[in-house]
């Protein structure tokens, strides 16, 4: 009894130990993630945007949303951040007028004004590096996509005359077309705001229109800021980057907002996740960044005591089947005939082959068996929760269904004659190899003659086979850049788009309604043409839009106030506290 | 002698030709676009392959692009690492110093343990004695470093908070100008032993793998050497006068018993660098063989390809000098060489 008496306090105190939270003002995020470059011309991943989003800051910002309570529903509203309101959008929809919240503040305590912006973002554009995003910004200023490039002598003099600097506190921005969704590019961390003045004291482009060219396109580490922050106005600093390792950003106490709760923020890198695991436990790390350790592990994080599993955070990630209407790789043909030893090159171009195949996956147990119930089935090419969205577009299992189609396929000649498909999936991705193989389930068991080569190849491989029109049948994952349909409705129906351009689809309407939808700002006028679009590309299966999956995070019990939004790279630590 | 050495260094660049030649040849396995990709930073420039294949000469005879690499490598330009982001030199740069230090630390209880077990094991030869240091060496050497490494991870620092991961604690990282480089010879320099101390807390786990692992060999070869000198006359003579065992031991058969593993250690530093990969990784520990790995996974062909390059060529000098020490320690060598 006596002996007891001892063990209990003891207990007790461990207990209480054990509860103690660690470094109160110190957070500890692990992420698998590498930075690229912290200048906002180069990057254009995850890994880096959330260090540039934590300390530049844009416009506009989507509204953050609770981890736990919106994460199957997110919101994804862009409020004023930098800008002290909602833009005024005149000349029908070209001329976007914004005024500087005039409290805003570099943390050198300088304060922002419309050179600094117009500065930032005629510097992304023109420097249009092969590594990041500028193709977002230049699609409304100038009106294409296309990188802008030294021998383009006409850029800097419409870039400046669309980006005006009309006192300290307005710029406007006169775009080539009218862009809806010009907001939500100035809400993504390629339009981070960053001082003029210390950028070009830093060595940066001088802002001069004869001298623009020498930084055209400029490598990674060609960069002043390829490690370190321009100085920019957010509520954390970069206090030190050790490369590949580890970035601690302090708290930025001149912040023009109040100052954030945490005073360092440590995101470091471990790629094993058994360490992660010991990490979390012992509480030298707080979390790791959403969607850092595949959904497998996520058993090992669950039961750690004092660590809390939050599931199903939504992404704006959508698995498709890509088909390429006219493949120009004879390796991937086979015979390169109608006979069961291979396929004709155009195979996919005819629609019945397409809707047999889109008909032949078992999407149900695709969900339930592979994905454990994690994630939406969507076979629509656009995101769940942006306008134009049809949840009734729904391809189904059908083995009848796509019986008929196989059968009118190529005049009825492919269900005597059967073929051979490979389709790709790139090197340890699971749930791309598991979706592959249930087609190939689905399409064998409808006929003995019909195959289907389930192949693996490096991701690289098969990006670049994709982009040289070489690849046959492959998966690939699309996540949004910004919160607009715009953003899926170009890249996987547009025929300028990123995927049709690898896969031939063309539909003249649909081109003319994205064309017309991108410039209206009627929210119910602009989702009816999204729901066109859609359904246009899903009657056609442009491709096969498979799932859109969810995400998870752990976290210790400690960790509050955490928020995110699948628009945003990783977190933002400016609400977060412990 | 001296022909010795000069036979020795004269095959050293053409081993090290050969060597680069095989390490490339391995890369012709690869389609042109593949290789094409380590040249490329980003997603877009996939667009400019055929502009890179034909930049690098990647379409052409493997001779031609042998020689546009080799001339390439030979102005120290190993190429650009798509996983570290950062030209491959930049990259070994960065990464080497860290396992440098984590061998160095490793070798000594490496040796220790190694040769005093196999010493052990050799005087008692087939004798109880002997066979425990031999099934230690055996389950040592044949233990997954990744499955002991997780438990012991998860028993000593998870459980009990000893011996955490990584390379240094962040409270203490945060006051020094930076974590990169020699870290550890730097602080002992400096005398900072709270930074030394810290290392080497950190160091713990993943030196005791190594040792474990690593040791195998030294305690197999020590016992051989061991064996052989015991049987040898001059032992016999330093027992027939009367000599005491430990004393015929540790003045007579020491010495020669020591010669191969001498050599042996030269080699052992070196295949440690090279095969710190899964230590590293589990451990969290920032050196060359974490950024190996991850640069395999990646597909990171100029990485590994850099890699395999230095650690190979290090292997080879490292037994070119050790076969020169090994002649200078042994005159039976000069003879044979």
């Amino acid at each position: 009894m006596k002996k007891l008496g001892w063990i209990t306090p003891l207990l007790l105190l461990g207990t209480l130990a054990s509860a103690q939270v660690k470094n109160p003002d110190t957070l500890v995020s692990l992420t698998i993630a590498d930075w690229s470059s912290f200048d906002p011309a180069q990057c254009y991943d995850a890994a880096c945007s959330e260090i540039l989003q934590n300390t530049l800051e844009t416009l506009y910002f989507p509204a953050p949303s609770d981890l736990e309570t919106e994460a199957s529903n997110p919101k994804i509203v862009n409020q004023p951040l930098l800008a002290a309101a909602l833009p005024t959008i005149t000349n029908g929809g070209r001329t976007f007028t914004i005024k500087l919240n005039p409290a805003a503040r570099f943390s050198d305590g300088t304060p922002v004004t419309a050179a600094d912006v117009k500065y930032s973002l005629m510097r992304q554009m023109l420097i249009s590096a092969d590594a990041g995003g500028s193709t977002l910004l230049l699609e409304p200023i100038m009106g294409s996509a296309a990188s802008i490039r030294k021998d383009d002598t006409a850029a800097f003099g419409i870039m400046d005359k669309a980006i005006v600097a009309q006192n300290p506190t307005t710029i406007v921005f006169n775009l080539a077309k009218p862009f809806t969704p010009f907001l939500a590019v100035l809400a993504h961390p390629v339009a981070a705001i960053y001082s003029r003045a210390a950028a070009i004291k830093a060595g940066a482009w001088d802002g001069d229109k004869n001298t623009w060219q020498k930084y055209s396109n400029e490598s990674l580490a060609a960069s002043p800021y390829a490690n370190v922050i321009p100085l920019g106005t957010g509520p954390f600093t970069l206090q030190r980057y050790d490369k590949g390792q580890q970035v601690i950003l302090r708290r930025n106490d001149k912040y023009w907002r109040s100052p954030a709760k945490l005073q360092t923020v440590v995101i470091k890198r471990v790629d094993e996740p058994a360490t992660a695991v010991q990490l979390l436990k012992t509480g030298d790390a707080d979390q790791f960044v959403v969607g850092s350790y595949a959904r497998n592990v996520a058993k090992q994080f669950s039961g750690l005591p004092g660590v809390k599993v939050i599931d199903n955070v939504a992404t704006l990630v959508l698995q498709t089947l890509f088909m390429n209407f006219n493949i120009q790789d004879p390796a991937k043909l086979g015979s390169g005939k109608l006979d069961e030893k291979g396929i004709p090159a155009n195979f996919f171009s005819d629609l019945n082959i397409r809707r047999a195949f889109a008909a032949s996956i078992d999407y149900d147990a695709f969900l339930k068996d592979q994905l454990l119930g994690k994630g939406v089935i969507n076979n629509t090419a656009m995101q769940t929760s942006f306008a134009g969205y049809d949840k009734a577009l729904r391809y189904h299992f059908s083995k009848e269904a796509a019986t008929v189609y196989f059968k009118k396929a190529w005049g009825g000649k492919v269900w005597d004659t059967g073929f051979t498909v490979p389709v790709y999936f790139n090197s340890g991705n699971a749930n791309r190899q598991k979706a592959a193989e249930v087609l190939k389930r689905g399409i064998e068991a409808i006929n003995p003659r019909f195959h289907i080569d389930v192949r693996e190849a490096q991701f690289s491989q098969i990006l670049a086979d994709s982009a040289a029109h070489r690849e046959s049948v492959w998966m690939l994952g699309w996540q949004a850049d910004y919160g607009d349909p715009h953003n899926f409705a170009q890249p996987f129906l547009a025929s300028t788009g990123n995927y049709p351009q690898n896969t031939g689809y063309h539909n003249a309407t649909v081109d003319k309604l994205i064309s017309q939808a991108v410039g209206i700002s009627d929210p119910v006028q602009r989702t009816a043409l999204y729901r066109q679009v859609v359904r246009l590309g899903f009657n056609d299966v442009a491709e096969i839009p498979i799932y859109q999956g969810v995400s998870y995070t752990a976290q210790r019990d400690w960790v509050k106030g955490r928020v995110t939004n699948p628009l945003y790279a990783g977190d933002i630590y400016y609400y977060t506290s412990k | 002698m001296l022909t010795f050495i000069v036979k020795r260094l004269l095959q050293l660049p053409i081993t090290l030709l050969a060597i680069s030649m095989l390490v490339f040849a391995l890369t012709q396995a690869l389609p042109a676009d593949q290789r094409a990709t380590a040249y490329i930073t980003n997603e877009k420039q996939l667009n400019q392959i055929p502009a890179i294949i034909q930049t690098y000469h990647l379409n052409e005879n493997v001779l031609k692009q042998y020689g546009v690499w080799i001339a390439k490598v030979l102005r120290g330009n190993l190429g650009y690492s798509t996983s570290a982001r950062e030209s491959v030199v930049q990259a070994l740069a960065q990464y080497f110093p860290a396992t440098i230090e984590l061998v160095t630390v490793a070798i000594i209880p490496i040796v220790s343990f190694g040769v005093l077990l196999g010493i052990f094991a050799g005087v008692y030869r087939n004798r109880w004695p002997d066979q425990l240091a031999r099934l230690i060496a055996i389950v040592g050497s044949a233990l997954p470093s990744f499955v002991l490494g997780i438990f012991l991870l998860a028993w000593l620092y998870g459980n009990l908070q000893l011996f955490p991961p990584g390379r240094i604690s962040d409270s203490l990282s945060y006051s020094l100008p930076s974590v990169d480089g020699f870290l550890l010879f730097r602080s002992l320099g400096q005398g900072n032993w709270t930074v030394v101390t810290d290392l080497l807390r950190h160091m713990v786990l993943p030196v005791f793998i190594l040792t474990l692992i690593s040791s195998a060999q030294l305690v197999r070869v020590t016992r051989g050497s061991m064996i052989e000198q015991m049987q040898q006359d001059y032992v016999r003579t330093a027992r027939s006068k009367g000599l005491t065992e430990r004393r015929v031991i540790t003045r007579h058969a020491l010495r020669n018993v020591l010669i191969p593993v001498v050599t042996l250690i030269g080699l052992l530093f070196v295949a440690l660098l090279g095969g710190v990969t899964i230590t590293e990784t589990v451990f969290n520990y920032p050196g060359i063989g974490a950024w190996s790995a991850r640069g395999a996974t990646l597909l990171d062909v100029n990485g590994v390809i850099g890699y395999t390059l230095v650690i190979a060529s290090l292997t080879v000098i490292t037994n070119t000098v050790v076969d020169v020490l090994y002649g200078v320690i042994d005159p039976r060598v000069r003879f044979d060489g």
